[in-house]
């Protein structure tokens, strides 16, 4: 019997095989589940707080420059949930994508996100994010190709898409923190002093997402790249087979929100179903083997924090 | 299966390469956004999670996240009857409600600190999860892999809360999406182990990883483990999975077999075959493990079953590694009945490992 070593890439963290034919978002899909595909720019946006359950939500105004499926001109506004409170916090979704003003997309849309927690066809699935011309995935993965209706992307996202700025909280707003008054407390700082200090330093909230280990698997790195008219031409064919919009698109109305969020209570999970427990015949002996396999026992391990 | 004598050597080879950091999390002012401590209580909703099975599943999850190889982890209180976003509790709930869920299957609603008052102040002060329990009821706690959709091609079953109460968990920790790499952070529906009739999702060497740069490693962290998924591509944020696979030498896919109601492949008795899997080091230290690939006949890969061949793998803390290996198959397979290819991680026990469970897998095949 042979014996062979493998050993990885030390140092760097390993190493990894690429294999099989990469999967990817499904264009007829999206198509047949939206009832508006607009090609946008952000406007503006502007954030709330008051959401359901008290979450803060960030009202998205978007200048359609076309629309390939639905009615829309103009400009249009949706809700998504998340966002800065006001306070030095930022409640982030992890489903949601988040917009940034002069932020440029090809959007799916589902509703504008009146009643429902994401306005797009499967939230951040239905963003195509556009930077000079190439389209890029809602994580900033740029789009490889189209074939067989699969929108294929990988990647790092390209700094660009990396960055999300929020605006300073407002002097006043921050003070309501009781963090913030504990560490000027802490500090000996008066707060007109933190006043000051504050607003000559104009420091806006930036947080950048950091992707580490370089660009993507290296048989998927690099390539080709998908244009924006190739995009929507691909839209467009699928648009022909695509059953009608059930549901036109009315922009988010900030007057029919009221102040404070709907208490959203838990829901009761129901009890396990035994139908839907498939559990397939073992024989005396494969379940003699199984009970035999290596059994984790944790209880004997040192813990953690001690 | 019971040994059979055939001992077959085997050689492995490595298609390719690429350095891996397979983690992504936010930053304010250039600095980590992570929680203050080690430790963070969620508390679930007794409602939402009664006593029994659903807050076993729960549990479950929180103590397969607690194998991270860093210092972190969390622990579940199951006494909060309410949710509010912002009232510093860390909540875990399911809801029917769309204008929360927005028919997403489950997300966490992490509040990051972040902002400029004599230097930065950051952190992650608070993190909500829920469960979408929105008809039609898509959960299974077990760990039965015939539970689960991923292990029927016929497309029964339900999706493992456990496998996604653990990506939520990963983003309370600070970790975000993950589409270039396999990982939990990725489909995590797709990123499973299994052997014989049990399956569950883990955290996964790169997640792990990503939790020990932000919180430190722990010191005591062993286990190498072995998965039959691998990684596909990309959906939106996500990277996606699929099964490992059986190649020919020349390194084509073999025919795809329905076996036992499991993605498989068809091969020949005496057939020289590549076999891939994924390996993973999910321990704060570089592991070498011996190897051993066997045939069985059933779906329980044990050292009990047939040797096809040896060899060793060193993997540095957090890699994860998808790769093929050459064997050959024993001339006595019977065509017409399936058989399952396994891999076993150090089978004798040689090294340090505190979870030996997720030390072996398997891929059907069907002989023809």
């Amino acid at each position: 019997m042979s014996k062979i070593n493998l050993t990885t890439a030390l140092g760097l963290g390993g190493a990894i095989l690429a294999g099989g034919v990469a999967s990817a978002s499904d264009m007829k899909q999206l198509v047949e589940k939206s009832n508006l595909i607009v090609r946008t720019r952000v406007a503006s946006v502007e954030y709330k707080t008051g959401g359901p359950g008290g979450l803060p939500y960030t009202i998205v105004s978007f200048d359609v420059q076309s629309a390939a499926r639905g009615s829309a001109a103009g400009s249009i506004k949706m809700r998504f949930l998340g966002g800065p409170d006001g306070r030095g916090s930022v409640t982030e979704v992890s489903t949601a994508p988040i917009f940034q003003t002069g932020d440029e997309d090809i959007l799916f849309v589902d509703n504008s996100g009146q009643k429902h927690g994401c306005p797009l066809v499967d939230c951040a699935e239905g963003r195509f994010r556009v930077l000079k011309g190439v389209v890029y995935d809602s994580d900033g993965a740029p789009v490889r190709s189209l074939a067989n209706d699969k929108i294929v992307s990988n990647g790092a996202p390209p700094k660009e898409f990396q960055t999300v700025r929020y605006p300073a909280p407002k002097f006043d707003e921050l003070i309501k923190n009781p963090d913030v008054r504990a560490m000027l407390a802490r500090r000996g700082t008066p707060v007109a002093e933190a006043r000051k200090q504050y607003e000559a330093s104009k420091q806006d909230i930036v947080m950048t997402m950091v992707p580490s280990g370089g660009a993507a698997m290296a048989t998927t790195s690099g390539g080709p790249t998908v244009s924006v008219d190739a995009f929507m031409a691909a839209v467009g064919s699928k648009l022909g087979s695509a059953r009608a919009p059930v549901a036109s698109f009315a922009s988010f109305n900030a007057q029919a929100v009221g102040s404070a969020g709907p208490a959203v209570l838990p829901t009761a999970a129901p009890p396990p179903a035994a139908a839907q427990r498939a559990s397939a015949p073992r024989s005396a002996e494969d379940a003699a083997e199984e009970k035999s396999l290596p059994k984790d026992d944790a209880s004997k391990l040192p813990k953690k924090g001690q | 299966m019971r040994g059979q004598l055939a001992i077959l050597a085997a050689s492995v080879a490595l298609f390719s390469s690429a350095d891996a950091f397979a983690y992504s999390y936010s930053t304010c002012g250039g600095n980590p956004i992570k929680w203050s401590g080690n430790n963070v209580t969620m508390r679930a909703s007794p409602n939402s999670f009664p006593t029994g099975y659903w807050r076993n599943a729960l549990q479950r999850a929180v103590d397969i996240h607690y194998r991270n190889p860093s210092k972190f982890f969390f622990t579940l209180g199951t006494d909060d009857t309410t949710w509010s976003s912002g009232n510093g509790v860390n909540e875990i709930f399911g809801t029917t409600d769309a204008s929360v869920h927005g028919g997403a299957p489950a997300a966490a609603l992490t509040r990051r600190t972040c902002y400029w008052l004599f230097g930065w102040h950051y952190g992650i002060n608070e993190s909500d999860i829920y469960f979408n329990y929105s008809s039609p009821w898509r959960w299974t706690g077990d760990e039965l892999k015939t539970s689960l959709w991923t292990y029927n091609m016929n497309g029964a079953g339900l999706r493992q809360l456990q496998a996604t109460a653990i990506h939520e968990l990963g983003h309370s920790s600070g970790l975000l999406h993950e589409s270039r790499w396999y990982n939990m952070m990725g489909t995590d529906f797709q990123h499973l182990w299994a052997n014989g009739s049990t399956a569950y999702g883990y955290l996964g060497a790169d997640a792990g990883q990503g939790t020990a740069f932000l919180y430190g490693w722990w010191s005591s962290a062993r286990d190498f483990s072995v998965a039959h998924w691998a990684y596909s591509g990309v959906s939106g944020e996500y990277s996606t999975h699929r099964r490992t696979r059986v190649y020919s030498t020349a390194g084509a896919e073999l025919p795809v077999a329905n076996v036992a109601n499991e993605r498989g492949h068809f091969v020949r008795p005496g057939q020289r075959v590549q076999v891939e899997f994924t390996y993973e080091n999910q321990g704060s230290v570089t592991h070498t493990a011996p190897m051993r690939w066997v045939i069985s006949t059933n779906d329980v890969i044990s050292t009990a079953d047939t040797t096809i061949g040896t060899g060793s793998i060193t993997l540095t803390p957090g890699a994860h590694w998808t790769a093929r290996t050459t064997v050959t198959l024993p001339n006595w397979l019977t065509p017409g009945k399936n058989y399952w290819i396994g891999v076993i991680a150090d089978p004798l026990n040689a090294t340090a490992d505190n979870y030996r469970q997720n030390n072996a897998t398997y891929i059907p095949v069907r002989a023809f």
